[in-house]
């Protein structure tokens, strides 16, 4: 896949801010839940979206699902297109609403 | 007296009760967590549902309560839908690429080989030739052979030309491609119907 534009909401820019406010870089999608308020119907397809886009990226956390003793998690982080992309996305939208987009709720 | 203890045997009662259908509530909840999340991964292509299935799980096991547990699994089956189209679109979207790169250069040589049967193909002149010289004092033959003649010739003419207009323009297009100029492949992606691609947009949702 290209770097083509993903379709840009206030809820993606909610999950975009969850990670360039983010320590650690890398968030499980519990994880952004919790930052973003967001629901997994919401949030999962936006991740998708954004993950599709080369905006963000995906692994595994390391260690045995029996070492660990549930699930692993999915650990997404901006990649580096992802963070450029989004910064501007977010200029672009701070600029349309004259404030910054954390008002958007 | 009767009724005050009547009704703290009703109080007893229904705490004991809620307490037991709260235990059975929970004893049941990650089967039906894992039941609906093994119905949202249904929906999702095959080569995604190892994926989603265990990061949901994880994801499931780290919502607060377990009633929040129960609607977040209730909500991944609409996450899956979702995914689901987008991933579709994906797909179309590359084959709209595909199809956009694969069209004018098919036309290309279509068109080249039009040509060169317009240049090198059946001539029906030939035809007539043959015949003419079998009986040349034939008049009506020869005015036949003549007739003939200019409309192939005019044919030919038509279709060199058309296929010239076809060849360029596909050398144009497939250049185009090629050198990635931003202009056609915009237009490419926004002339497919089903690809929606949005260049620098920003949705107030």
């Amino acid at each position: 896949m290209g770097h083509q534009i993903p379709r840009i909401t206030t809820q993606t820019l909610r999950v975009l801010g969850a990670f360039t406010n983010s320590q650690p870089e890398e968030l499980s999608g519990a994880e952004i839940a919790k930052r973003t308020g967001l629901q997994s119907g919401t949030l999962y397809p936006i991740l998708a979206r954004l993950e599709q886009a080369e905006w963000l990226e995906s692994k595994w956390e390391s260690g045995d699902p029996h070492e660990l003793g549930r699930p692993r998690r999915r650990l997404y982080q901006l990649t580096g297109f992802g963070a450029k992309s989004a910064r501007a996305a977010y200029m672009e939208v701070t600029e349309m609403i004259g404030g910054p987009v954390w008002q958007l709720r | 007296m009767a009724a005050s203890i009547i009704k703290a045997i009703g109080v007893i009662a229904a705490a004991a009760s809620s307490k037991i259908l709260a235990d059975e509530f929970r004893a049941w909840r990650p089967l039906l967590t894992k039941k609906l999340i093994a119905t949202a991964v249904r929906r999702l292509p095959n080569e995604q549902r190892d994926r989603y299935s265990e990061e949901w799980s994880s994801y499931i096991e780290e919502v607060p309560g377990e009633i929040g547990k129960i609607f977040a699994a209730f909500g991944l089956t609409w996450a899956a839908i979702k995914i689901k189209l987008l991933l579709q679109r994906e797909k179309r979207s590359a084959g709209a690429v595909e199809t956009s790169r694969k069209v004018p250069v098919d036309l290309l040589i279509y068109a080249l080989l039009t040509e060169i049967l317009a240049l090198d193909g059946v001539d029906l002149r030939q035809i007539f030739y043959s015949r003419f010289a079998e009986d040349p004092r034939d008049v009506k033959l020869v005015e036949r052979i003549r007739m003939w003649a200019a409309a192939h010739q005019m044919v030919t003419t038509v279709l060199r030309l058309l296929c010239m207009q076809v060849i360029l323009t596909c050398f144009l297009l497939t250049l185009a491609w090629e050198l990635r100029v931003p202009a056609y492949r915009r237009w490419v992606y926004l002339s497919w119907r089903s690809v929606r691609v949005r260049h620098a947009s920003v949705e107030i949702l």
